[in-house]
């Protein structure tokens, strides 16, 4: 072949003007068929499918096809007696259901599995009426004893979830609908945990003990990986890293009357660069997790939407109450009043806090004071704390690769050298971090760049994990604050029921937190939902959760 | 009979090396601060669960402690269970290995075949316009960051140019085929499945370009500088003035004699690039050892960094074995 191409131009010519070297020849025949390759195999990034006829009676079911979400990360798994991170919930709580849920448009308890309750007079014993007719995906019916199956698997699998039903003492078969819980004393919690997407998921039980072994009793190797629950989507493949496939459970017992999707996967692409070209050419259709630089270019798309909305989670700039300058609370009044929040906000496309609590939280008390950048206030406090007049050198952590921390971290640094105090920044994995924050608060550092999330739509997970002098032992997010005050009045909340009388003592909460001045109280967290145009909610919902940052794939569908 | 020799004697020195990484990865990786028991369990768990993590993987103990443990249970082939994908190690190697491997020989056939003809072009083409072209592609290859190169390749070939996919192994609706090596294009040639040969080639095609124009510098280099040198040779003058044409002169004779230290380099090479290959994998989505040890990095999962890092450690070391032999069958007088 190349002694081919060298005689074709030695004839041509008679001599070689331009000697096309074999390599040379090489090299260009090499391009060319890849060219040629790529030619003939190329394919065209996958499409949607076009929905049915429209014309068909909303009686019957109409497939909107498949829906990709892509995610920056794998789940760790699909047990929903271990997931316990957002992704890994999206797909456990699309296949499994709890006993009550909540409405994302008001955060009120709903029936689901559950058609109603009633609780005694002493505020200890639940009765749970419930719902007929429902099965898992295996065909088995769902009632009484596979509620109290689920406890038990729960508090023997000991991981995220037993964490939220400790107060549990007992979960009573009355009859085949009908299941009694007795709690620990009054409990104000236990309808927020059940109704919570992490905490209480309905496995079969069934299934369940076909797979389990000798050394695993609770199935808990096949659980990683295969589900099987009564909601509306069932997983049909993992491949690692790569992608899940969800495919619609046909015997759901709300039905598939109307749009839905038959098809959803799961799929994880690391970089965001990949996801945003992926939304670009319609082969992704949803995604909740972009880092903030590429919001403004994708919302000059003609095909997406992007929706940003407040969420539950607070974010703050920690400060050490129990060692170091910190401690001092004029130097922390000082630092709040330094801080330029509406920088901070604006980095965060996002509202500055008003208090602890994010505005849509349960209790949150919109009297509170919004604070503003006031440089003589702050230099008034400096000179007030025994701080004055000396070099003051802080320690600000924050998690390295977050832009949210990386850009709010920078802009404390800022604000706090015009007031002559010296900040440090210093990056860290997020594992070495979190060894810092939900450690001993004696050991920790100045500052920390973090929030504080919800696994309730109620404050009190928040408001404990921080402010309460337990949480000073490991596990807990206490940066050394403790009041005596504060404790009894979370204590309280805890056995109140009564969700009015609750918002009154969370109002006293904040109240305190305020006047303590415990950490800057910097932004609500915004989530953020990146969607093609065509796809919708049904008007009973909407697309996005302010609490969970999961997705309900049942209630959307493609125009 | 003394290759035979050779061979074993090389592969028992590979277990004082194998010995020295473990512990030399152990103990760096058990420095670093940090809770992996926390991660795995979530921000959200309470202590008794962090615990009950610690307990499942050793992490309670002290440390010399779970190196005698980890060296012992390796003993018997079990290398522990990755903290993050809850399977074994093994496991995950065998999944996550032949990935690597499919990309990083894919790029090293480029390498071979597009950077030593470049190198061979430059040297009988010196100083003319044709060796400032095969230099600035070989230079431009190295100067480039990759993950950049690899973003541009997407935007360009994907986006602007849809001609191929922005990564994966293989396309979303199409089976991976039958796992007889891991490999997906040599399976599905085995199988048969000329679906997944089309959509399997099709994927490679970007990140192993990434890969190879990444890599081929010093290739690219090295055989423009040694078949200079050759060019230069009595054998060659004498050759021309026997009126051996230059085609022959250049392939037959003068390339096979300058490409014996290239062959060590292209040895080193692919031993490297099977351990650097994690920045194209993780643009590309590809399912690779690089992004796997990467992953377990960053969340601290200790049996997964020591296998992963054990495996690319090993690989090297046989790669350059198998580059030692192929060096005695083209230098004769080179003896083993």
């Amino acid at each position: 072949m190349f002694s081919y191409v060298k005689e074709v131009i030695k004839t041509k010519d008679g001599k070689r003007k331009i000697s096309v070297g074999k390599a040379t020849a090489f090299v260009l025949f090499f391009s060319l068929i890849l060219t040629v390759i790529s030619g003939c195999i190329s394919e065209a990034p996958s499409e949607t499918i076009a929905p049915s006829e429209t014309t068909a009676s909303p009686e019957e079911f109409i497939d909107s096809g498949k829906l990709v979400f892509s995610v920056y990360t794998d789940i760790v798994t699909m047990d929903p007696a271990e997931a316990f991170v957002w992704y890994s919930c999206t797909i456990a709580r699309n296949c499994y259901e709890g006993l009550c849920e909540y409405d994302i448009k008001d955060y009120s308890i709903k029936p689901l599995l559950a058609k109603s309750w009633d609780v005694s007079e002493d505020g200890t014993e639940w009765t749970f009426h419930l719902r007929e007719g429902v099965k898992f995906q295996d065909g088995t019916d769902f009632n009484a004893e596979a509620v109290k199956f689920n406890f038990e698997r729960i508090n023997a699998i000991k991981k995220g979830p037993s964490t939220w039903i400790e107060k549990i003492k007992d979960v009573q078969v009355i009859d085949e609908h009908t299941v009694k819980i007795t709690t620990e004393g009054v409990w104000a919690f236990l309808l927020d945990a059940l109704a919570s997407h992490r905490v209480f998921l309905i496995a079969s039980p069934t299934y369940v003990e076909e797979h389990a072994t000798d050394e695993d009793p609770w199935a808990t190797e096949w659980m990683h990986g295969h589900t099987c629950g009564t909601g509306p989507y069932k997983a049909v493949e993992w491949v690692p890293e790569q992608y899940i496939k969800l495919q619609r459970n046909e015997n759901y017992w709300k039905g598939w009357k109307g749009k839905h999707f038959s098809e959803v996967v799961y799929q994880v692409n690391k970089e965001d660069s990949t996801a945003v070209l992926k939304l670009k050419t319609g082969e992704v259709d949803l995604v909740n997790n972009l880092a903030v630089d590429f919001w403004d270019e994708l919302k000059k798309e003609p095909n997406l939407l992007v929706k940003v909305f407040p969420s539950m989670s607070q974010f703050y700039i920690y400060m050490n109450n129990c060692r170091g300058p910190l401690e001092d609370k004029n130097l922390r009044w000082a630092i709040t009043y330094a801080i330029d929040y509406d920088a901070m906000a604006k980095a965060a496309n996002t509202e500055q806090a008003q208090g602890p609590l994010p505005k849509m939280m349960l209790g949150h008390d919109n009297t509170l004071p919004v604070y503003k950048r006031d440089l003589e206030k702050a230099k008034e406090y400096l000179n007030k704390s025994s701080y004055a007049g000396k070099q003051i050198n802080l320690v600000l952590s924050y998690v390295t690769g977050a832009k949210v921390h990386v850009d709010t971290a920078l802009i404390v640094k800022e604000s706090l050298a015009d007031i002559g105090i010296n900040v440090k920044l210093q990056g860290l994995t997020w594992p070495t971090f979190a060894g810092q924050i939900y450690g001993d608060p004696r050991e920790a550092g100045d500052m920390y760049t973090f929030y504080a999330s919800s696994i309730i739509a109620d404050p009190y997970g928040n408001l404990y994990k921080v402010f309460h002098s337990n949480s000073w032992n490991p596990g807990g997010a206490n940066l050394g604050y403790s009041n005596p005050k504060v404790d009894s009045l979370l204590d309280q909340a805890a056995n109140t029921i009564d969700r009015e009388k609750r918002i009154e003592i969370y109002k006293e909460v904040q109240k305190v937190l305020m006047e303590d001045n415990v950490h800057i109280w910097a932004f609500t967290m915004p989530y953020i939902a990146i969607y093609q145009k065509n796809i919708k909610a049904y008007p009973y919902t909407q697309i996005g959760d302010a609490l969970g940052n999961i997705f309900y794939f049942y209630d959307l569908y493609r125009d | 009979m003394k290759l035979r020799y050779y061979v074993i004697q090389r592969l028992i020195t590979l277990i004082p090396v194998v010995l020295l990484v473990i512990t030399i990865v152990f103990f760096i990786s058990h420095t670093i601060p940090g809770d992996p028991a926390r991660l795995l369990a979530g921000q959200q768990a309470g202590e008794e669960q962090v615990q009950k993590i610690k307990e499942e993987y050793n992490l309670d103990k002290p440390v010399p402690v779970q190196y005698y443990l980890y060296l012992r249970d390796s003993l018997r082939g079990d290398f522990g269970i990755s903290m993050h994908t809850r399977r074994s190690v093994m496991e995950d190697i065998k999944q996550y290995y032949p990935a690597t491997l499919e990309l990083t020989t894919v790029s090293m056939i480029l390498v071979i075949f597009i950077g030593i003809p470049l190198g061979v072009i430059s040297a009988v083409k010196r100083n003319k316009f044709q060796d400032h072209i095969a230099r600035f592609i070989a230079i431009g290859g190295v100067a480039m960051p990759v993950f950049w190169f690899a973003v541009m390749l997407q935007i360009l070939f994907y986006y602007k140019f849809p001609v191929f996919p922005i990564g994966g192994r293989i396309s979303y609706g199409i089976s991976p085929p039958d796992h007889i090596t891991g490999f997906y294009i040599f399976d599905s040639i085995l199988t048969r499945n000329w679906a997944a040969l089309k959509s399997s080639i099709h994927h490679i095609i970007l990140p192993s370009i990434c890969l190879a124009f990444s890599s081929m510098s010093s290739v690219v280099r090295q055989t423009r500088g040694e078949m200079l040198k050759v060019l230069k040779e009595d054998y060659v003058v004498a050759h021309k003035a026997y009126g051996i044409g230059n085609k022959d002169l250049i392939y037959k004779y003068a390339l096979k004699n300058a490409l014996i230290p290239t062959v060590s380099l292209i040895g080193l090479v692919f031993g490297t690039i099977i351990g650097s290959s994690f920045l194209v994998e993780i643009v590309f989505n590809w399912p690779g050892i690089g992004s796997y040890v990467v992953q377990s990095i960053l969340t601290l999962d200790f049996p997964g960094i020591i296998g992963a890092v054990l495996v690319i450690a090993i690989s090297y070391i046989l790669i350059n074995l198998i580059v030692d032999i192929i060096y005695t069958f083209l230098n004769p007088k080179i003896k083993l």
